[in-house]
């Protein structure tokens, strides 16, 4: 088991009034698992996923990543947390503008300390994996959307995280590109035997997953959920 | 006597126009009841000799040359003018000093001329100090200026006098030449002011000077003769309790009779007993008139631009001398607006029976 | 028109930006201010002077005195009765002391001025018979009567050159509107002329002249009076502080070009920021002229508060400022006294006025570009450098003549300093404007030096990315600090200068001079000092001089009459003419030295011929020996051999005695023995060694530049405040990238790392850029500003200090800068951060 999340409380004060976003949620990815993660918009998909990938703490609860309880880490320990355990891809790609396709891509090595060789090895095979190979010179804004989320899944599974998370990696996208790209992190997940977890609204990304889950006000519920209509 | 020590000390102290004139004259007051100490004063008749007494006597605190006429060219301008310098010691004594600069005397003159045909009167006044030339007098020859302002006498200080002034507006040269004697004012030429003894003046005058010169008006000269009159008077008095100002006439009639009144006005505005006058004869033989001898009416009343109500026309009846006129100033606005506020111009006298001219003078109101 | 909704969304985009609107507001203050408050200082300072000439001139035009001491008074007599020029006032003036300090003896014949209206002394007419009959009575200023506690009737002691006199107070003028008159005593002229032993003499006549009057009475006046009008006197005092006041306001626009350099930067800074939103504008139909006049709009409504502001913080400062520029003033030309700044609503609506017109310009550029913004929605953010290449291209050939430009304007102006300043102006634009272009080689060069670290090529390309928000805030520290530079190089140099001369010319081991209260006036020494000094052993050589003024072709100038002694060697360090031979004429023939400034001025060099006028022997042409160096009087100076002053003017006093001892002679006991005479004479005299002459003449010297160093300093705050607004406002438009990096996993400590490297970066770069500016700005200031303010020259100096304290001062201005907003980033959740934007 990679991840478990036990009863996780996120609640936000907002003029004077207490929202409960997650209420008593609780989850259990395997290694190697991919998961989709399914709700309307407002659920609190997204707060969960920060909340898992270390971006955000819970109110209450707790999560254990890697035999590691993230929950109680200060800032710079869950930073290098972060950076060792955990891959992100956005909606948005946000992709470093000033740097160039290889640099955003190295950049998670470069923060874990790899070798100018490794980093250089690990490069050519991730350019080539996402079919960007000749482009390392070019800068975020010279790709189009599909390559840009392209290199931003090469940075999130570069060094090899136990976790990747996306938050609707296909949402900016049109529906072909966002096939590919969504074919291409699975698959490289996949690869390296990496457990994925997806945000989507999208029926096709769901198809894909292991299993389903369904974050409906604040309340996770489990996996093959019939009743949703899609 | 005219009480123009009043005048003279109130220009000082009004000189600086933040003083207004009633505090000056207030202020005169005082100061000249306190500072006569160490002055020279009138106690008793002097005997007045000539021209030694033409000149000045510094060792009493003020003194007058007083020159007043009515004047034309022989056709149909005429003009009155006034030409005084009074002197003020501030002190018995003069300062000792090694600068030429320090004296205790100081000088001012007032100059006006009336001209009648236009209905204009233009006035100036000067004030220096009596050193380094700028002002003074001399004996021999006879000479009282204030910087180009002068009366010159002969060198052995006798009549003809020469008047010379210039201002920005007029000028006078005029020559004048007693055709009468002179007339001792008062007890002898002692002039009594108030109940104090000491607080009187020396006090003659010549009454009439046969005139002749040049009048300048801007550009224009114009030759002039006619009749002036001489106040001389020297004092270390001061005015009287209860005493607001005065109304002085010098009239010079065609039938060579002259008069000299003062009437001295009371708080009430009744008249002082101090008033006084003289009737003066063709042959120079004059006629004391006391204070309730001469009956004085005023007629019409003229308002200045300073807010100021002279009484510009008055009746004088002397019941004693069979006499009647009306006094009339031949030009309303003759106002001398310098430190201090009065009035002194031209007057014409005609007969209140018959309304003809018996002749010209002199009017000063003071105190309004 | 500009629609409401519009102005809302700018409200809006500034209150949710407060730290960008009020810096913008501060920048624009602070330029406004230090150019209001150097105005102030300025006319204040003027007025002060004009206040001080009219006060006791009142309604008087001119003024008479005698070429050389005093008027005999029978003249006044004379001019008054004769020539009938009545509107005239006689007075004897002298410098007294009470208690110690000088005060101004004024005799005046209170019936002169009587009828004159509005006089400048309103003498209370009551006080007048004592005035003229007690002796030594007097009247004081309120002042006085407070600091001594006198009432009218009490006695004051003065001292007139050696002896005590003891004066009545009589009134007392109360100086509430005047604070010159608190240094008057008021006496009559004949109190004045006994206290002081004058009897006889006048010190000048005061005249109220038209012009026909003046002419006529300048040609009947004798040869040994002259006739200077107080218009004239206010006019060479305009003409003799216009230098002065020149640099100030010079200095006082660099701090509003830099401050137009940030207003620049941060409107273009905004538009950048919301070219999402006012295409999402052009989207819904608002039109490019509407979006133009808004931002024109917004300029003005930002320019008008900041420069409210700027002027209530001037106003301020120019209090402040007016110490300084009153005190070097007085210094370098005449004695100024105020006290308060004078504000007149014609200067604040030029200080608006200024900074509004320069908000405006600074606003064109930007307003422009968001008029062009497409009605297109472009989500790469990045796109805003393709349009600014364009740009600098063309700005970068503009800098280019505008530089090459600045030579050629100087080498055609000749003289003129506003000139000259206009071409170190358009010297320092064309240089920034190349700066961009030069910035952009410089870190395209650093990139392309290989290099293994992602955090080096994370810092030079975060530093390159931001350069259209930037570049023109790290121009405004370059000009800044280049300032610094050249200002600082050019004092230093003028300084180490002036130090030099003043070791070559102060060639005596002890001065003994005689002092004396005013300025104008020098103390003349009692003639048994000569004497009892060469009486005294160990004298190796004695020199004296004596202080006076020289009327050259109608203007007059300070003059020292030289007795030089024989260790006086060559006397000065000639600029023209062969040393051994000029000294050879001065020691032997009828000729005079000028000084730089003079020969500069005046157009004259050593050979020329001058007509002077002499106190005795009428106009004189007497030839120009040499032009030395001096630094003590900026419009010049004569010197003249004591033989030839003896044959030309009457005058035998001298002012300054200088010994040379023999060398085993103990300098110390000297100067004691003299002290003791001194103590015992009750003369204002003064011993002094070389040392100290010299030591104070440089104190004056830093005085002097005292107001300088504070509009230096003045300058760097508003570059530093706009170089902190621009980074401030760029890391922060940065926090969803810092976040992004932060999600990956860089530590808060390392990203504060990061954006401090590239605050210092920047810093360092804006420092290196401003040293070959200001070392160019320097040679310009000395070369072209400096010989045209003063007509001196100087050695140009090198300090080694100087550059680093430069890079030190840019790169901790970009630190401090770059500190906040690091601060606030490693604050900032990361979950925010993700999100905005």
């Amino acid at each position: 088991m990679l991840l478990r999340a036990d009863h996780l409380h996120y609640a936000y004060e907002e003029a004077g009034h207490l929202h409960d976003v997650l209420q008593d949620v609780s989850l259990m990815l395997q290694t190697g698992e991919r998961v989709a993660l399914l709700g309307s918009s407002g659920s609190g998909k997204s707060t969960l996923l920060n909340l898992l990938g270390g971006i955000d703490t819970p109110t209450q609860g707790a999560i254990q990543i890697a035999d590691k309880t993230i929950t109680h880490l200060r800032e710079p320990d869950l930073t290098l947390f972060r950076r060792q355990h955990i891959g992100f891809v956005y909606q948005q790609f946000n992709l470093i503008p000033t740097l160039t396709t290889a640099e955003n891509i190295l950049l998670p090595l470069e923060l874990l300390g790899f070798s100018q060789q490794e980093q250089q090895q690990r490069l050519a095979h991730w350019l080539g994996a996402i079919g960007l190979s000749g482009r390392e010179k070019s800068f975020p804004d010279q790709l189009s959307g599909g390559e840009q989320q392209r290199v931003s899944i090469a940075r999130a599974l570069i060094h090899q995280p136990a976790l990747v998370l996306a938050d609707e990696p296909t949402g900016n996208l049109d529906a072909h590109t966002g096939q590919r790209v969504l074919s291409m992190l699975f698959e490289l997940a996949a690869e390296s035997q990496q457990t994925l977890l997806v945000v989507t609204h999208s029926k096709t990304v769901a198809d894909k997953a292991d299993r389903i889950l369904i974050l409906e006000q604040g309340m996770l519920h489990d996996e093959d959920m019939q009743g949703i209509a899609w | 006597m005219k009480l123009r020590f009043c005048l003279l000390f109130g220009l000082l102290l009004g000189a600086c126009d933040k003083v207004p004139t009633e505090a000056a004259l207030d202020l005169t007051a005082a100061l000249g009841g306190q500072a006569a100490q160490g002055f020279s004063r009138a106690t008793e008749p002097r005997s007045f000799r000539f021209p030694r007494d033409h000149a000045a006597h510094p060792d009493f605190r003020n003194e007058w040359w007083y020159i007043t006429g009515n004047l034309s060219d022989g056709q149909d301008q005429r003009f009155g003018y006034q030409v005084t310098l009074f002197r003020v010691a501030l002190a018995p004594q003069s300062p000792r000093s090694q600068s030429h600069w320090a004296t205790n005397q100081v000088w001012m003159a007032h100059v006006a001329l009336t001209d009648v045909r236009a209905n204009r009167h233009w006035h100036d006044q000067r004030l220096a100090r009596g050193a380094v030339g700028l002002a003074g007098q001399t004996a021999q020859p006879f000479r009282v200026w204030l910087e180009d302002w002068q009366i010159l006498g002969t060198s052995g200080g006798e009549f003809p006098w020469t008047v010379v002034v210039q201002t920005e507006q007029f000028g006078l040269q005029l020559q004048l030449q007693p055709v009468k004697p002179v007339v001792l004012q008062g007890d002898k030429g002692l002039s009594q002011k108030s109940e104090q003894p000491g607080n009187a003046s020396y006090y003659y005058s010549f009454t009439r000077l046969r005139t002749e010169g040049e009048i300048l008006k801007g550009d224009e000269r114009v030759r002039v003769r006619g009749w002036s009159w001489l106040d001389r008077e020297w004092s270390t008095s001061a005015l009287g309790d209860g005493q607001v100002g005065w109304d002085w006439f010098s009239l010079q009639l065609e039938d060579q009779h002259e008069l000299m009144f003062y009437r001295l006005r009371r708080h009430d505005g009744a008249t002082d007993r101090h008033s006084a006058g003289k009737w003066i004869l063709p042959d120079g033989q004059t006629r004391s008139l006391a204070a309730e001898e001469v009956n004085l009416q005023p007629l019409r009343y003229w308002t200045s631009s300073s807010g100021r109500r002279y009484p510009v026309s008055w009746q004088v009846t002397i019941p004693a001398l069979q006499q009647q006129f009306i006094v009339e100033a031949l030009v309303a606005d003759q106002e001398m607006a310098t430190g201090i506020y009065y009035w002194e111009g031209a007057v014409q006298v005609t007969s209140a029976a018959k309304g003809e001219s018996l002749g010209y003078g002199y009017l000063e109101m003071t105190g309004y | 028109m500009v629609t409401p909704l519009l102005l809302r969304s700018s409200w809006r985009f500034f209150t949710h930006h407060p730290w960008q609107l009020w810096l913008t507001l501060l920048s624009i203050a602070l330029g406004t201010a230090v150019m209001v408050a150097v105005d102030l200082a300025n006319m204040t300072a003027r007025q002060s002077f004009r206040h001080s000439v009219t006060l006791l001139a009142g309604p008087m035009t001119h003024e008479i005195s005698a070429r050389e001491g005093d008027i005999p008074e029978q003249f006044y007599t004379r001019l008054r009765i004769d020539w009938q020029l009545r509107a005239s006032s006689p007075q004897l003036v002298a410098t007294v002391r009470v208690a110690g300090l000088p005060y101004t003896l004024l005799g005046v014949d209170p019936f002169a001025m009587l009828f004159q209206p509005r006089a400048g002394l309103d003498i209370p007419a009551a006080t007048l018979p004592r005035l003229l009959t007690e002796p030594n009575s007097a009247l004081i200023s309120s002042e006085l009567a407070a600091r001594e506690k006198l009432t009218i009737g009490d006695r004051l002691d003065v001292t007139i050159k050696q002896a005590r006199k003891t004066l009545t107070v009589v009134a007392i003028l109360d100086v509430k509107q005047d604070a010159r008159l608190a240094e008057l005593l008021v006496t009559d002229i004949a109190t004045a002329q006994s206290l002081l032993d004058k009897p006889g003499v006048l010190s000048r006549i005061q005249l109220r002249l038209d012009n026909d009057q003046a002419t006529q009475l300048q040609e009947q006046l004798p040869a040994e009076l002259k006739l200077n009008s107080y218009q004239s006197r206010q006019q060479s005092f305009s003409q003799m502080t216009e230098a002065f006041r020149i640099n100030l306001t010079a200095m006082s626009l660099l701090a509003m070009l830099v401050g137009a350099f940030l207003v620049y930067n941060t409107m273009t800074f905004s538009v950048l920021q919301r070219r999402h939103a006012f295409a999402v504008n052009r989207m819904v139909g608002v039109t490019g002229t509407q979006l133009f006049r808004h931002l024109l709009l917004e300029a003005v409504l930002l320019g008008l508060t900041g420069s409210a502001l700027g002027i209530v913080l001037g106003i301020i400062l120019g209090q402040g400022l007016l110490v300084l520029v009153t005190q070097t003033i007085s210094d370098l030309y005449v004695s100024v006294d105020a006290t308060n700044v004078l504000v007149t609503p014609w200067q604040i609506m030029k200080g608006m006025g200024i900074t509004l017109l320069a908000v405006l310009t600074a606003t064109l550029a930007p307003a422009l570009e968001a008029a062009r913004v497409p009605p297109v929605l472009v989500s790469r953010a990045s796109h805003l450098e393709h349009t600014g290449k364009r740009i600098s291209n063309w700005l970068l050939l503009v800098g280019i003549i505008a530089m090459a430009m600045s030579p050629l304007l100087i080498g055609a102006s000749a003289r003129s300093l506003v000139t000259g300043f206009i071409a170190l102006f358009l010297f320092i634009v064309g240089y920034s404007l190349v700066v961009p272009g030069v910035l952009k080689a410089i870190l395209r060069g650093l990139l392309r030096i290989p290099t293994d670290s992602l955090y080096q090529r994370m810092t030079l390309r975060g530093v390159q990315a931001s350069l259209s928000r930037t570049s023109l805030a790290i121009v405004a520290l370059c000009v800044a600090v280049s300032a610094t530079v050249g200002v600082s190089i050019m004092v230093g140099s003028f300084r180490a200068s002036v130090a030099d001369w003043l070791e070559d010319t102060l060639q005596s081991d002890l001065y003994i001079s005689a002092t004396s209260g005013d300025s104008h006036i020098d103390g003349e020494l009692d003639a048994s000092w000569l004497p009892r000094v060469q009486a005294l052993p160990g004298i190796a050589s004695i020199s004296t001089g004596r202080n006076a003024r020289l009327e050259v072709e109608g203007v007059s100038v300070p003059m020292l009459v030289l007795q030089p002694g024989a260790h006086s060697s060559r006397g000065f360090e000639y600029l023209q003419g062969d040393p051994a031979a000029v000294w050879q004429a001065f020691l032997l023939e009828d000729v005079l030295l000028v000084s730089e400034p003079f020969a500069y001025h005046r157009g004259v060099q050593a050979g020329d011929h001058l007509t002077v006028q002499t106190g005795k022997a009428g106009r004189v042409s007497l030839k120009i020996a040499g032009v030395y160096r001096d630094y003590s009087a900026s419009q010049g100076m004569a010197v003249i051999p004591r033989r030839v002053y003896d044959k030309y003017w009457a005058d035998r006093g001298i002012t300054t005695i200088g010994l040379k001892l023999v060398k085993e002679t103990d300098v110390a006991a000297v100067a004691e023995q003299l002290r003791r005479w001194v103590a015992s004479s009750d003369q204002a005299v003064m011993v002094r060694s070389n040392k100290t002459i010299r030591d104070f003449s440089l104190q004056v010297f830093d005085r002097t530049f005292a107001i300088t160093n504070v509009l230096r300093l003045l300058v760097i705050i508003v570059a530093f405040v706009g170089v902190f607004s621009a980074l401030m406002a760029l890391f922060l438009e940065k926090s969803r990238e810092y976040a992004i990096l932060r999600a990956t996993g860089i530590t808060p400590a390392q990203l504060r790392r990061l954006v401090l490297w590239q605050s210092g970066l920047i810093g360092l770069l804006a420092g290196l850029l401003s040293l070959p500016l200001g070392w160019i700005m320097s040679d310009i200031l000395i070369e072209v500003i400096n010989r045209r303010s003063f007509g001196w020259t100087m050695q140009s100096y090198f300090f080694l200090s100087l550059p680093l304290q430069a890079l030190l001062l840019s790169v901790l201005a970009a630190l401090l800068a770059g500190l906040y907003p690091t601060q606030r980033i490693s604050r900032v959740s990361l979950r925010e951060g993700l999100h905005s934007l």
